[in-house]
């Protein structure tokens, strides 16, 4: 059995994915990656499998790899995650099942596959992503807030049902940060949400991994089916 | 894998749970050994945990892929999971359909 902690983060191709990632390598954990299209970085302690995380079998044989070449799984980040902007009027059904797919069915399946491992060694850290754009309603997210709607309640659930394998679930909502996620989205858009804000700034890869490292740590065994939002919402 | 292996198999990994979990060995475990229920021998943890140990050195013996918690398994009015053989039946089930024998 692999001796160092280990962990798996979604999306990890560019991003907050990305930073996440390097964040936990820098600490001396060996992070598994994954994304739909090829890897375009790599470093010691980095393994990249090529996994779309809404696809069942993708899934499985995903962390049955991390089973077989560490033999425990320590830390899952339900990173991965996409977004479209429109009105609820206007969007076709293909996106809303697109966004659902790997916005929630994608952190189900990663989180499910991960606590069957975690459970050997009865412990276990998840943590999904979700967003300040559901307590903030906003418009023109309406389907990208469900999902993320679907992420808050899947954390409470699996936050219990999973207690007693020594597994914590909570969750990180992120203000927008400057990824490729709000590229698309208009400049007066984002300064409008920033305005909802308390604190009026664009949010920080390191934000995010702040609280991030606060639920994985060791001395968080007791913080379960939480969601904290940055930014003050 | 035959029933009697199945069988082996689960019955294993009931005392060994019950000893971890409990602390305690289960001597008697029998074909007839309720798991769940009334007077079941485990709680919803630890029928979780059984079935998906059963799964998983299932899979890593015989190179399949079998789900004991599939939709079917869900949908019975009668759980395959209420006794130890009514669990090896159901996995031996899943097998030969998977195996195609």
């Amino acid at each position: 059995m692999e001796q160092r902690t280990v962990a798996l983060v979604t999306g990890t191709r560019k991003g907050l994915g990305r930073y996440i990632a390097e964040q936990l390598l820098d600490r001396g954990l060996v992070v598994v990656g994954c994304s739909r299209e090829a890897n375009t970085w790599n470093r010691e302690g980095y393994m990249h499998v090529r996994a779309d995380v809404s696809n069942e079998g993708q899934v499985k044989r995903l962390v049955e790899e991390i089973r077989q070449r560490y033999d425990r799984l320590d830390i899952t980040i339900n990173n991965a995650g996409i977004a479209s902007m429109n009105h609820s009027l206007l969007i076709p059904g293909a996106t809303a099942e697109r966004i659902m797919e790997t916005n929630f069915l994608g952190t189900f399946l990663v989180s499910r596959e991960s606590a069957k491992l975690m459970r050997k060694r009865g412990f276990g850290r998840i943590v999904n992503l979700t967003t300040v754009a559901v307590p903030l309603c906003l418009e023109g997210e309406s389907v990208y807030v469900a999902s993320k709607s679907a992420v808050e309640g899947l954390t409470h659930v699996m936050a219990r049902e999973l207690a007693g394998f020594g597994i914590t679930v909570n969750a990180v909502g992120p203000t927008p940060i400057d990824t490729d996620l709000i590229n698309h989205v208009p400049p007066e858009k984002i300064d409008e949400i920033v305005q909802r804000l308390a604190i009026k700034r664009i949010g920080q890869p390191q934000d995010v991994f702040n609280v991030v490292d606060f639920f994985i740590k060791p001395d968080s065994g007791y913080i379960t089916g939480q969601v904290v939002y940055l930014g003050g919402v | 894998m035959d029933r009697a292996e199945l069988l082996d198999l689960a019955i294993s990994n009931v005392k060994d749970f019950t000893l971890s979990a409990r602390g305690v060995e289960t001597k008697e475990v029998t074909d007839a050994t309720c798991l769940f229920g009334k007077d079941g021998l485990l709680d919803s943890l630890g029928l979780v945990s059984i079935v998906l140990d059963i799964e998983q050195q299932i899979n890593t013996r015989l190179g399949t892929s079998i789900s004991l918690a599939d939709d079917r398994a869900m949908s019975q009015t009668r759980s395959p999971f209420r006794t130890v053989g009514t669990l090896a039946d159901y996995a031996l089930t899943l097998i030969q359909e998977q195996l195609g024998s």
